[in-house]
């Protein structure tokens, strides 16, 4: 079990945003986690990220209890985070937001490779270089935000939303990336509020709706539900 | 004006400027990371000065070294500070505010109290005045210039190709997502506090032999941070640099031209103006 | 006993303490409380509206200079003097009001800052015919109210009391009225209430001269108080103090800024007695206050109560405990 999650219960202040949230990531796994606005996703993830802390629950990554950790130790421990919103660094050039994303690493002698690689994903960004990120289109930004978390050689990557405002060839490009990042061995969990893309993708998914887990299985399955058909797919 | 007294006020405007732009960009480093303004920027100015005093006078320690001493202690306690102070509010901007306010006005007491209210004066690195063209100039005042350079381009140099440097930008453009990279959130907010002291600290010492040292001199810094980052724009070093020279020849020139207080009347005109024409200053976002 | 009989007790007794305080130091205390709450309780209402302003202290020298020199050059009499003081001070508020309340946060902030300088300076500098540069004015005549004169500190304490009642009574019931709601809604989110149809700048502006009016007034109060102002008396830290007094207080309601008017004024008139230490101690005090009591003071009852009742359920329970285990 690469990533679990047991019981998570997160607030902010008095209100509460996760209820009681139990799921399972395993190696090569692509984990979607699909549901409306609101439904507490982002919180989710920023919560297993160190963002915010739990207020009650478990969060076990490769057998290490995380929940309490600051951010910086837990992207140490190999969980790298595509945050909602792109949000990379404007004032920064493309090139300097990827070596930010190399900052904790200590093998600063093959991230040069990595820059390439990145590079090699998305060959736009390598056009790119020496743009400052925050001149760059809605999908630039969002190739960058991947690569920027691929730098840190992530075991495991939280996307939240990459599809966003993203026009369908870009989306698509996307989802290939997202595919073959998955193939070398990073497992992924993909929020998405496209949920048809997410499934396509994930091979077991959850729904999430007021903070709850609400159903959750194999991403086929969820194809075929007909709650899930009917709320998410248009059917 | 006469070619003397012009070359004059270029120098000192010069001067003043060199430490308006080491004071100012403390300030807005500050700004720029943790968010909050600083009131009590003014108080740490005036440690450095004091600390200067205190190496170069009481200790008869080399001028140059006392300046190194000046900034570093002073940069350490602006670490502790944060550390102990404000990073347990976690990110509450306004109360911290209000505790920057607090902690001016308990520096300027314990000043006051441990250092006695009086001038004192600082004596400079050397006793030479320099003339041309009928204007004379000390060299304690001319060697601010280059010093200031130097630190700003230190700076410039530590936060564009440095690590640490970067991290710092990060955090200022977007500290959740530096959080997200590994970035030490926490430790960068208090590297940013010391950085910033250290430089307010920098400009206090190099202005300690030109002025008497005493535990007000800070009061007024303030007000000239908050017209120079205007100008600038708030959270841009660079801006702050350019707004400390603008703000550096308005006083200089205004002072010789139509006196100290309307020169000071020209300055807060000035930010009003900026305010309501370009309010994100001119390198502002 | 009802809320309002409570207050009416209240203010009754506020009355009443020239009666029982003789000394002369401690109704020097209360008068200037009675003024701190006067800035503080006016500042508060400016900032309901969503605007940080720390040029209050500008508003008060405007009312002070204004009140002296209606008074010692124009031969005004006092109750003419301080309402067309405050008069003054809102009607600058309007001009400088009008340009800059489009401003948010910071930057209005600063304009407010530069303005109150601005004023200071031209205090300072200019017109010292007039306004007397740096040493200001002094020999500021009594009060003096159709021949009678106040000249006790106890009959300056009843000048100030109804004015400051005066003033709590018009916030609140600004506050509390409809324009009050549209000040919130505006101060929480200006686009959304601009969308509901609110004249965001018609009552940012009310609120900014009215705020502005009463620190006139208490300007004028001042001046005939201590008889003596200069620009020294209405720096940019005084406008400070009054931000805190509101702050530390609790922005959330009226009682706010009277209580940490009340709080802060009563710690700075006792750490006098610190003489030098003042500053250290008032300092030290607002870095504790700010860090372990968020809401400010007026949460500290809040806080309290369940301390005491955690205790008193302790107590409870050992009681319980000692029955169970028998005699």
């Amino acid at each position: 079990m690469h990533l679990k999650l047991t019981d998570v219960t997160v607030h902010y202040g008095k209100v509460q945003a996760v209820k009681n949230v139990s799921l399972e990531v395993d190696a090569g796994d692509i984990v979607a986690l699909v549901g409306a606005n609101g439904a507490g996703k982002t919180t989710l993830l920023r919560t297993i990220s160190g963002l915010h802390p739990p207020t009650a629950g478990e969060i076990r990554f490769m057998g290490q209890r995380i929940d309490h950790l600051r951010p910086a130790q837990i992207v140490r421990l190999g969980i790298g985070h595509v945050p909602e919103g792109r949000k990379v660094f404007p004032s920064m050039t493309v090139l300097e937001n990827l070596l930010m994303g190399a900052y904790s690493r200590r093998d600063r002698g093959s991230v040069r490779e990595d820059v390439e690689s990145v590079y090699q994903h998305f060959p736009v960004l390598a056009q790119r270089h020496g743009q400052l990120a925050g001149t760059l289109s809605g999908g630039e930004q969002q190739m960058l935000a991947i690569g920027r978390a691929l730098m840190s050689k992530p075991k495991l990557m939280l996307m939240d939303e990459p599809s966003l405002g993203l026009s369908p060839i870009v989306v698509e490009h996307i989802a290939e990336i997202i595919a073959s990042i998955n193939k070398t061995g990073t497992a992924i969990v993909l929020v998405e509020q496209n949920v048809a893309l997410a499934l396509q993708l994930a091979n077991r998914g959850y729904v999430m709706a007021t903070g709850e887990i609400v159903l959750h299985g194999k991403s086929s399955d969820l194809m075929q539900n007909e709650e899930v058909a009917r709320a998410f797919l248009g059917r | 004006m006469t070619g003397a007294e012009f070359t004059q006020t270029l120098l000192n405007a010069l001067m003043l400027a060199s430490v308006y732009v080491l004071m100012a960009s403390g300030f807005t480093l500050i700004y720029s990371i943790m968010h909050i303004v600083n009131f009590a920027h003014g108080e740490i100015y005036m440690l450095g000065a004091f600390a200067v005093y205190y190496f170069s006078m009481e200790y008869h320690l080399n001028f140059f070294l006392a300046l190194v001493l000046a900034i570093l202690v002073v940069g350490v306690l602006g670490i502790l500070l944060e550390r102990v102070l404000f990073l347990p509010m976690q990110q509450a901007h306004l109360p911290q505010v209000i505790l920057s306010l607090g902690l001016a006005m308990a520096l300027q007491g314990i000043a006051s109290v441990a250092f006695g209210a009086g001038d004192r004066p600082v004596d400079g690195p050397f006793d030479t005045v320099l003339r041309f063209g009928g204007a004379a100039i000390s060299m304690e005042r001319l060697i601010i210039i280059p010093i200031s350079v130097a630190i700003m381009i230190a700076l410039f140099a530590f936060v564009k190709w440095t690590r640490t440097g970067q991290a710092m930008r990060a955090v200022a453009q977007d500290s959740d997502a530096a959080a997200l990279q590994g970035i030490d959130v926490a430790f960068i907010s208090c590297l940013a506090f010391g950085v910033g002291c250290a430089l307010a600290s920098a400009a206090g010492a190099l202005i300690a032999p030109v002025f008497y040292v005493n535990p007000f001199m800070g009061g007024s810094v303030i007000m000239k941070a908050f017209i120079i980052i205007c100008l600038g724009g708030m959270g841009s070093i660079s801006g702050a640099a350019v707004g400390g020279l603008i703000l550096g020849f308005v006083d200089s020139f205004g002072a010789t031209l139509f006196g100290n207080s309307v020169a000071n009347i020209i300055g807060f005109a000035l930010l009003i103006i900026i305010l309501l024409v370009r309010p994100q200053g001119l390198f502002g976002r | 006993m009802t809320r309002q009989l409570q207050l009416a007790a209240l203010v009754l007794l506020l009355f009443l303490v020239p009666l029982f305080l003789t000394s002369n130091f401690y109704l020097h205390m209360f008068i200037m409380t009675a003024v701190n709450i006067i800035m503080a309780t006016s500042l508060w209402l400016i900032l309901r509206s969503g605007q940080l302003s720390i040029g209050h202290a500008a508003f008060m020298a405007i009312g002070a200079y204004t009140s002296a020199l209606l008074t010692m050059r124009a031969g005004l009499p006092f109750p003419m003097a301080m309402p067309l003081a405050g008069i003054m001070a809102a009607v600058i508020a309007v001009l400088i009001g009008y340009p800059t309340l489009r401003l948010k946060g910071l930057f209005f902030a600063l304009v407010t800052f530069a303005f109150a300088e601005i004023v200071r300076s031209i205090f300072n500098s200019f017109g010292k015919d007039l306004f007397g540069g740096p040493s200001g004015i002094s020999a500021i005549p009594h009060p003096s109210f159709f021949g009678i004169e106040l000249a006790t500190r106890a009959s300056y304490y009843y000048l100030v009391l109804p004015l400051m009642l005066l003033t709590i009574l018009v916030v609140y019931r600004i506050d509390k009225s409809r324009i009050g709601m549209n000040l919130v809604a505006i101060s929480q989110a200006d686009s959304l209430a601009e969308s509901l149809g609110i004249n965001i700048m018609k009552y940012k502006i009310v609120a900014f001269v009215i705020g502005s009016f009463f620190a006139g007034v208490a300007g004028s109060f001042f001046a005939h108080y201590l008889r003596h102002i200069s620009p020294e008396s209405f720096t940019f830290w005084l406008s400070v103090y009054v931000l805190i007094y509101v702050v530390v207080g609790g922005l959330g309601s009226i009682m706010g800024p009277i209580i940490g008017a009340c709080t802060l004024s009563l710690f700075s008139e006792s750490f006098r007695t610190f003489g030098n230490y003042e500053p250290i101690v008032f300092g030290v005090a607002l870095i504790l206050v700010v860090m372990f009591l968020r809401e400010g003071v007026v949460s500290l009852p809040g806080r309290l109560l369940p301390l005491t009742q955690r205790a008193g359920e302790a107590l409870r329970g050992s009681r319980i405990a000692a029955r169970l285990r028998g005699p």
